[in-house]
């Protein structure tokens, strides 16, 4: 403990040079979603605070995170649940100019361990086709971290990585005691192409999901994940761009059936393939508007309708903007966005939106 | 009502509140948390230095291309653009190259050096070549002045162009090595005002040579060749004020038979001067191969560099051994190579200026690397996680 306190202390009276500033931010930002089936409406609402610490030192940068959220329930019967979220802990420090070092851990500060009535609630938040920004209060103790290699060369840039996180364990439910997530290990490799003041990039990512286990016995494995990325963005003086599509796979779950640990028959995971705009303009220095645009279309899975892993065919498409003021050391955003579409293979209509405030000071 | 954003935003910049904060904006270019920004950098001016320079305004090119590396000195491609500026538009290569030696030298690993570096012997020619007609136009210090020794090409006493470009070879090959040894005068630069002095006066002889350069001592002399082949030389010695010191005796010898004429030409410099550096062990070169050399540097003189390179050549290939030789083939090469590649140049700053800089472009790439490695929350930009939520086990039991 003594040598964690002196090691931060150590890093926070780091001689703090370069263009970035210790910095915290606290800000509030709701997600409220209404679902329509056959008339009927069910409301959720997520309402967020979080508080955060940024503070670089030489060669690098600590960040600290953690929040409080309000879940809500608005339909036939009114339910919520409140808490703190885990916090989290993360730094990088570059090793060199070809390398990146990160290390993160999530402390267990959340609520856990929720009633089976609050879990109920809580598992929607979970939900792809939703899109919650948070989507559980946390689980156990977890750390790890990624290195990053890094090449570059006229108007190439390369760049690979590697990461691994170890979950600890937690107890998602009242009772449920001891379960532990698989740990993950992931790979990454990706270019960038620039042109001017135009960047193509490319990334793809593979993570492998070790097996969960409960009280020491495997109990379940999510399938292995593989995700692409192409984007292009566009860095001008005061005007920049970025259009980005991702495609998310995920192959097979495995599952204990009939006392044997195989993969799952129906596949739990569809397809998951998004595309996103973002748009920004400075007119004056203190001054942003800016503006995104979001879509997602995620497929069926296998599931039959009824089934806690049910997903059927769901898209949204989300468009909204801000604007970002500074004053001094002082920033400002304030983001609005709308969302709409349909989930459960066009059964339930969604609306939503988004909400968004946030404060920074620089120090 | 009135309109109060004018003043909203007057107030603000009266405080002097307003700043910018870089921080995300390196790495992405749109932000989960956006802040204004706007890029700093040299590129406004730089970009009006370039179109400026394109539609050959060159003189407010070039101030705005000052102002740019006013505003990061330590950015060489500014620098190179003022290169440009210089070397094809305002055609002063002797600030052009002052200006690509500076790139060398403040940024040496820099990705054009290897484009810029072939340029320089070229520019470097030119140069010369420009302060020997300033010095016969405009100068009023003569150019040489405190100078001890010049050398003025051997003349033929009748006049004939391979005669003249034999004398040249001549000269230079017997010669230049008394310039490089025993004066910081290199042998290019007096071969430049020679011939500039000549192409100016092509009736001039070394008296009046020797009087505009200013040197101390000016060496020259005058070939008989007679029809039977044989050859007479007189070397002379002249004063700054234009008047002979010293005549050496004819030295005689065969156009067939040079090693000869060599030695002798060898003894006769030792009389003028206290000690020589010519080696007399080397092998002397044909009658022909020194027409050629002789024909090779009138035309390197002469900025024909493309025929310079046939005559070099050829001569190269006649008497291979000839340092003297190898070395102006050498200057030859790099000087048509650097003639060349005007062009590359200026692609190369276009191709420059489209390239990303290589700390931001690494650091953006990077940090991407680290976003889909690292695991993602939400919280901070409010939005959707990168990737779906694995939800545990037994919320998920079917």
């Amino acid at each position: 403990m003594k040598k964690t306190i002196w090691i931060i202390w150590l890093l926070c009276t780091s001689s703090i040079y370069g263009i970035e500033k210790p910095r915290t931010d606290i800000g509030s930002f709701v997600h409220q979603i209404t679902l329509e089936r056959d008339s009927t409406e069910t409301q959720l609402t997520q309402w967020v605070t979080p508080l955060s610490v940024h503070l670089p030192f030489a060669n690098g940068a600590i960040h600290i995170h953690s929040a409080a959220m309000l879940v809500h329930q608005d339909a036939q019967v009114d339910d919520q649940v409140w808490g703190a979220l885990n916090t989290n802990l993360s730094g990088y420090w570059t090793l060199g100019k070809t390398a990146l070092l990160s290390l993160n851990t999530s402390l267990p500060t959340g609520k856990h361990a929720l009633a089976t009535t609050d879990a109920d609630l809580v598992q929607s938040l979970t939900r792809n086709d939703l899109n919650f920004p948070i989507k559980t209060f946390g689980q156990g103790f977890d750390f790890g971290g990624t290195f990053s290699l890094v090449r570059h060369r006229g108007f190439w840039t390369w760049s690979a990585g590697v990461g691994y996180q170890r979950k600890g364990t937690y107890e998602p439910i009242a009772g449920v005691t001891d379960y532990k997530p698989g740990d993950e290990v992931s790979g990454s490799f990706g270019f960038d192409y620039t042109y001017g003041s135009f960047v193509y990039r490319f990334s793809a990512a593979g993570t492998y999901f070790f097996t969960d286990r409960q009280n020491r016995f495997v109990v379940f494995q999510n399938g292995k994940q593989i995700l692409v990325q192409n984007a292009i963005l566009y860095t001008g003086n005061r005007f920049r761009v970025k259009a980005e599509i991702t495609e998310i796979a995920r192959l097979k779950n495995q599952e204990i059936i009939n006392g044997a640990f195989v993969y799952e028959s129906r596949d739990s995971n569809g397809n998951d393939l998004r595309a996103q705009l973002e748009t920004s303009w400075t007119p004056i220095r203190y001054f942003t508007i800016y503006g995104l645009g979001y879509a997602k279309h995620l497929t069926a899975n296998a599931r039959p309708a009824g089934s806690p892993l049910y997903q059927g065919d769901a898209y949204l498409i989300e468009g909204g903007g801000g604007v970002a003021f500074t004053v001094g050391p002082y920033h400002l955003n304030l983001r609005a966005s709308k969302l709409t579409g349909k989930a459960e293979d066009k059964q339930v209509a969604l609306s939503a939106i988004n909400l968004r405030c946030s404060f920074t000071a620089e120090f | 009502m009135k309109p109060i954003l004018p003043y909203i935003m007057v107030l603000l910049w009266a405080l002097g509140c307003a700043n910018t904060l870089p921080h995300q904006s390196q790495t992405e270019p749109v932000l989960a948390h956006p802040v204004p920004t706007i890029k700093k950098e040299s590129t406004p001016y730089e970009t009006a230095a370039w179109h400026l320079f394109r539609n050959a305004d060159y003189v407010r090119a070039l101030r705005l291309a000052y102002r740019a590396t006013e505003i990061r000195p330590q950015e060489p491609s500014a620098a190179l653009l003022i290169g440009l500026i210089y070397d094809h538009g305002l055609n002063r290569p002797d600030l052009a190259l002052s200006a690509y030696n500076h790139i060398l030298q403040q940024a040496p690993h820099y990705e054009g050096v290897g484009i810029i570096q072939p340029r320089l012997p070229y520019l470097f020619r030119r140069t010369q070549e420009r302060v020997a007609q300033l010095s016969l136009h405009q100068s009023d210090t003569p150019p040489l002045q405190g100078m001890p020794l010049a050398i003025f090409p051997i003349l033929p006493w009748a006049p004939n162009k391979t005669d003249a470009a034999f004398t040249l070879g001549l000269t230079d090959i017997l010669l230049s090595s008394l310039l490089d040894e025993n004066s910081s005068l290199p042998s290019l630069r007096t071969h430049l005002l020679a011939h500039a002095f000549l192409d100016a006066f092509p009736n001039a002889n070394a008296n009046a040579f020797a009087r505009w350069t200013g040197a101390e001592q000016t060496l020259s002399g005058t070939l008989v060749h007679s029809q039977n082949h044989d050859i007479s030389l007189r070397l002379e010695l002249i004063n700054k004020q234009g008047q002979t010191l010293q005549a050496s005796a004819p030295i005689v010898g065969k156009m067939s038979q040079l090693n000869l004429f060599r030695d002798n030409f060898v003894h006769a410099l030792t009389q003028m001067f206290d000690q020589t550096y010519i080696d007399t062990q080397l092998p002397m070169p044909s009658s022909m191969a020194l027409t050629l050399h002789g024909q090779a540097l009138d035309a390197y003189l002469s900025g024909d560099a493309l025929h310079a390179r046939a005559y070099i050549e050829a001569a190269t290939k006649l008497s291979p051994t000839t340092k003297r030789m190898r070395n102006l083939n050498r200057w030859i090469k790099a000087d048509y190579t650097g003639s060349q590649i005007g062009n590359d140049l200026v692609a190369l700053y276009r191709s420059l200026k489209l390239q990303p800089d290589p700390d931001e472009a690494a650091t953006r790439r990077i940090l991407a690397t680290q976003h889909l490695l690292a695991p993602s929350y939400g919280v901070d930009s409010a939005q959707e996680t990168l990737t779906p939520f694995k939800p545990p086990q037994p919320e998920t039991a079917p």
